[in-house]
Parts: structure tokens; sequence; C-alpha cells
């Protein structure tokens, strides 16, 4: 049983300009979902809601059928952890510090830290492989390991929700993998649901289950890798010429640009 | 974690040895030096008909415990300032209470003709709170999403500017005026009264609580508005809550001493190297190297022109300056 993420006619407006308009979506549950699009359309905006950080000028985000934004902060904090696009800390931090702050959502005023928080965080540690590091400050970090340490942090929180903004944009191309992989057992061990932003259209095929494609303010297609990467929705989506080919380890679209 | 924790725990051990050691030698200085064993006799066999004893427990010790309360309102508001802030050299007093409570002082010596240091509390809380009001309102707390750090600030000096101005008016047109004022602006614990001390302690018996608690509540917005609210912080309270705090604070104290400046600014600076990036141990530690900076500052100022006193103000900024310029020198930056 994992919690349901769906939105209903979902608009956002910064000030005067539509950044979403009557978007409808459903995340399926115990699955990995990416949502791709050029720059600007609205990506960020759209996880945004979908965390409750943002609230929609119209329409709802839906939590097992419940209006999320109308829901205890907390509470909802305990079912769906974001990680935003870019993320700040103050200097002086260190990893374990950043990874604890996860836990947040389940302490209060009088109960600060348990023997589960300590268990949870120190997985969250071994999984982004940071244990050993765990005491270093995070401006002495590279970019890929502080994403991996914000990456702990958001798996600390312990929810059945993640919403993950370009978790893999500093990463090379072997800690990319390791991060999708990551997801990935997540996904399978303990029947997460699972939505990011991914720019590589070949590393969504590899790693997701649906793909929700974004376009002017609205959801352009969505559904398995097969039927949303084809050569006319690449072109729709981005107004880029590209083949479709069959990857030959997996079998799965791979895009390759004319 | 263990090892860090129970260092830190040492390090707020000494802080707090070092402000009491302080507190306590504060008392032997004053017009009238008094040897240790009298100060010791007065605190632990109080005799009433004894006027040495009498110095210590009418005088001194309310001026010891004044210094220590406010050094450390003003260090715990100092670190809850930077944090709501997010800027490493934000000051209590950007949210303009000083001007506040300047402009209630003035007018108290213009209408009522206040003299005396203990007349000048209640008129510089009522000021002090009224700039505070004004500030959150302009500021933005009653919006739906809080108030705007930013927005905050330029709110502060607005209305610090505001009431300083009126507060020079006032100054203009009533000569007698200066006279108080002028002492009254540099700031400082020699006037403070047994009286004032206890009318005042309840008040700082709530809200320093309250900076503790803003603490608390301010520590996950470090990473960001949007990472606080996915923790499920309620960001915009939180903001509302620790605004009052910190004004609560910086209010009691400029109205019991008068201004005083960089103990705010500096002490979080002083003890953020020590105690790393937590705002819950960072409020602690400025609330405690606050107020020893504050006691000493105070003793200083009895001892650097025999004879006279110089006020704690006066002493700090003397103390401050040069700090601040260490600070800018050799530390590495901070990003809050
Ligand atoms: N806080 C904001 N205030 C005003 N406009 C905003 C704000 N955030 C985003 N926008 C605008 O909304 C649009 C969508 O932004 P969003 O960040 O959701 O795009 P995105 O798809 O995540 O882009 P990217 O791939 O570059 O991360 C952009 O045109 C942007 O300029
Ligand atoms: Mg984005």
């Amino acid at each position: 049983m994992t919690a349901h993420l769906t939105c209903e006619n979902l608009c956002l407006s910064y000030g005067k300009t539509p950044v979403l308009t009557d978007v409808n979506l459903d995340l399926v549950p115990g699955q990995i979902t990416a949502i791709v699009g050029p720059n600007g359309c609205g990506k960020s905006s759209l996880l945004r809601c979908l965390s409750r950080v943002q609230s929609p000028t119209k329409g709802q985000v839906l939590l097992d059928g419940e209006p999320i934004h109308k829901q205890n902060t907390k509470q909802v904090a305990r079912k769906i952890a974001f990680m935003p696009q870019s993320a700040t800390a103050p200097t002086g931090m260190r990893i374990m510090d950043l990874v604890l702050r996860g836990r947040t959502p389940h302490q209060s005023p009088l109960q600060q830290w348990t023997s589960e928080d300590q268990r949870i965080v120190e997985r969250a540690l071994d999984q982004v492989g940071l244990t050993h590091r765990a005491h270093e400050l995070l401006e002495d970090l590279s970019g890929g390991q502080l994403q991996r340490a914000w990456i702990a942090m958001v798996l600390a929180q312990d929810t059945e929700i993640l919403l993950l903004d370009e978790p893999t944009t500093f990463l090379d191309l072997a800690h990319q993998q390791d991060i999708l992989k990551l997801v990935r057992e997540l996904q399978a061990d303990r029947g997460l649901t699972v939505a990011m932003v991914l720019h590589d259209i070949n590393l969504a095929s590899r790693f997701t289950d649906n793909i929700i494609a974004l376009r002017d303010q609205n959801v352009l297609c969505s559904g398995v890798p097969q039927d949303v990467i084809t050569e006319p929705n690449i072109q729709d989506i981005y107004g880029l010429a590209c083949s479709v080919i069959a990857d030959p380890h997996h079998g799965l679209p791979h895009i390759i640009l004319k | 974690m263990k090892r860090n924790t129970s260092s830190h725990l040492a390090t707020l051990a000494i802080m707090t040895t070092l402000g009491l050691v302080l507190a306590f030698v504060s008392l032997w200085f004053g017009v009238r030096p008094l040897p240790t064993s009298t100060v010791w006799q007065a605190l632990v066999a109080f005799d009433p008909s004894n006027t040495e004893h009498m110095i210590v427990h009418e005088l001194r010790l309310p001026r010891a415990m004044a210094a220590l309360i406010g050094g450390g309102a003003l260090g715990m508001a100092g670190a809850l300032m930077q944090s709501l802030s997010r800027n490493p050299l934000a000051d209590p007093g950007l949210l303009g209470v000083n001007g506040g409570a300047a402009l209630g002082v003035v007018i108290s010596i213009w209408v009522l003709g206040a003299t005396a240091q203990s007349q000048l509390v209640f008129p510089a809380l009522a000021g002090a709170g009224l700039a505070a009001t004004l500030v959150l309102l302009l500021g933005g707390a009653v919006r739906p999403r809080g108030p705007d750090p930013t927005r905050l600030i330029l709110a502060g000096a607005a209305v610090g500017a505001l009431f300083l101005a009126l507060t020079w008016a006032i100054l203009i047109l009533s000569r007698e005026s200066l006279d108080t004022y002028r002492f009254w602006v540099l700031g400082g614990f020699t006037g403070i009264t047994k009286s004032d001390l206890v009318a005042l302690l309840p008040l700082f018996a709530v809200s320093l609580p309250m900076g503790l608690a803003a603490a608390f509540l301010l520590a996950p917005l470090i990473l960001g508005d949007d990472t606080a609210r996915a923790l499920g912080v309620r960001v915009g309270f939180v903001r509302v809550f620790s605004t009052v705090a910190i004004v609560a604070l910086c209010g009691l104290t400029v109205s019991m001493a008068g201004p005083i400046a960089f103990i705010g600014l500096v002490v979080p600076h002083l003890v953020r190297p020590l105690l790393g990036a937590d705002l819950r141990l960072v409020a602690i530690g400025s609330f405690l190297t606050g107020a020893a900076l504050a006691v000493l500052a105070d003793i200083l100022g009895r001892l650097i022109l025999p004879g006279q006193e110089i006020e704690a103000g006066a002493t700090m900024a003397l103390i401050g300056g040069p700090s601040l310029i260490l600070l800018v020198r050799f530390r590495r930056e901070v990003a809050l």
C-alpha cells in the first residue's frame, strides 16, 4: 500500500504570467516517473506544487484523494520528500548535520532525537556512499558529492513518495547511474513512488517506468518510455529532429540526434 | 556525533563559567572598591546594617545581573537576526526598535520631565513596542506567506529612521531633554536599580525562552524556504514568531540599558567557529558569550579611567569596532 499522488486542473501563475494551465496527472504508485521538457517549461514549478512547497493558483493536488494544501504540513512531510533544484546550505554545516535535518518532520519540540532517527540517517548515508565522510563540511565537497548529500537528506525523511528535481545534474556518468540505480532499488525494495525531473532522455528511458513530457504549460504526452520517446514527440517537445533506435542492451528506446 | 556533542557541552560550560566569574569580579569594582572577602560575605551572609553589603545588594548585584541578562539577550537576538535575514552582517538594531525606544525616552523627558535612568525604562519599552509593531506590519507579517526578511529589514530601517527623526525634532525643541538623552543614548548598566530589574525580569523570563524556541524553529530554515516547507515547517509562522522574539529581546534590553551596539553583531561570529552551524547551539552560545562580554565591557568601563566610569555602551564600541575588523580580516567567509 503506497501513497497515491495526483493533481487536478492544476494552474499556476507567477504574477500575471501563467506557468502551468490545467495540468492533470497521476503518479503511478510504486513506480518511477520522469518529468522531461525544455528549460523554463514549468517542470520545477510542477514539482513544487506537488510537494506542497508552492500553492497552486487554481486546482488541487491530491494525496490519497485528500487535497494536500489543506492537510497538516508535518503529516504531508512524512509522506512526501522533495529535493529542490537549487538547494543552498550555510557554511560550517557538515554532511551529517544536513542529513539529520531530513528527520525534522518526525521530531517534535519535546522529542528531538531517537535511535530510530540514528538508524535511518546512517542507512541514508550508506545508500549514497557517504558514510565515511559524514563529518566533512559541505563547502569542502565537490558538486556531485554535495548532490548525494542532499539526496541522503531526502532519503532520511523516510517517505513513500520522493520528488527529485534534477537529481543527476552535477554528476559524472558513473554517479548518474549510481543515483538512478539507487532510486530503482528503493522503488523495488520499499515500493516507493518516485517522480524526478531528468534532462537526459536516454537515462529516463533506461531507468524509469513512465515519462511525462511538458511543453507550453501543459502535459504534452505521457506513458511508458516506448510510447513517449518517438521521433514525432521529440520533435514536438524540443523541436529537434532525431532517430529513435532500440538500445542494444535492453531494447529500450534510445534517441540519436540528427 | 557523540564526541561533537560532548565537546559542545564543554564549550557551553566554559562560556557559562566565564560569564559567572566575570559577574562576580564585577562586584568588586565601583566608586568604592570592595575587597573580595566583603563581596563574598555580602553574598553568603548578608547583613542589611552593613553599608558595604547594601552596596553589593542594591547596586552592584542588579548591575551585574542586568549586564548578564541584557548582554545575553542581545547576543541571542543577534544570532536569531542573522539567521532570519540570512545576512551575516545583520544586527538586531536593524529592526528599528532602538529608534522607537529613543523616541519613548525623549517624549518622557520632554513631557513628563523624567531624568533618572529608571524613569526611562517603561517609556522606552512602549516606544520599542510601537516601533516593533509597525515594523512587523510593514514587513508583511500578516501576509499569508509571512514576512519577507528583506522587507522586514527595509521596514525596520524606515521605521527606525522616522522615529529617530522625531526624536531629534524633540531634542531641538527642548535643550533639557538633550542632557538626559545624551547620557541614555550611550547605553550602559550604571543607573539600573533593583526595582527596575525586578519589574523587567518577568518580561525577560518570557522573551528569553521565546528566543530559544525561535532558534529551534528557525534552524531548518537555513536550508532555504523550499526545503524547509518540504520538511513540514510553517515558514510564515516561524518568521513572525522569530521576529517577535527578536524585537522583544532587543526592546527589553534597550529599555533597560539604552542602545548597546556590537554585541548582537559580533557575538554570533565569535560563537560560530566554536559551536558550528546549528542555530540552536549558536543561539545558546551567543546568549552566554553576550552576557560575558557585556559584563567585561562594564568592568573595563570602571577601570580604564581611574575615578571615572565609562558607560558599557561606549566601552563595547571600543571593543567591538576592532574585533569586527579582526573578524572581517581573518575569518573565512560565512554564508547563511
Ligand atoms: N519564483 C518565480 N517567480 C516568477 N517566475 C518564475 C518563478 N519561478 C519560475 N518562474 C518562471 O516560470 C517558468 C517555469 O520555471 P520552472 O523553474 O518551473 O522551469 P523548469 O522547467 O524547471 O526549467 P529548468 O529546466 O531550467 O529547470 C519560467 O519561465 C520561469 O521564468
Ligand atoms: Mg527546473
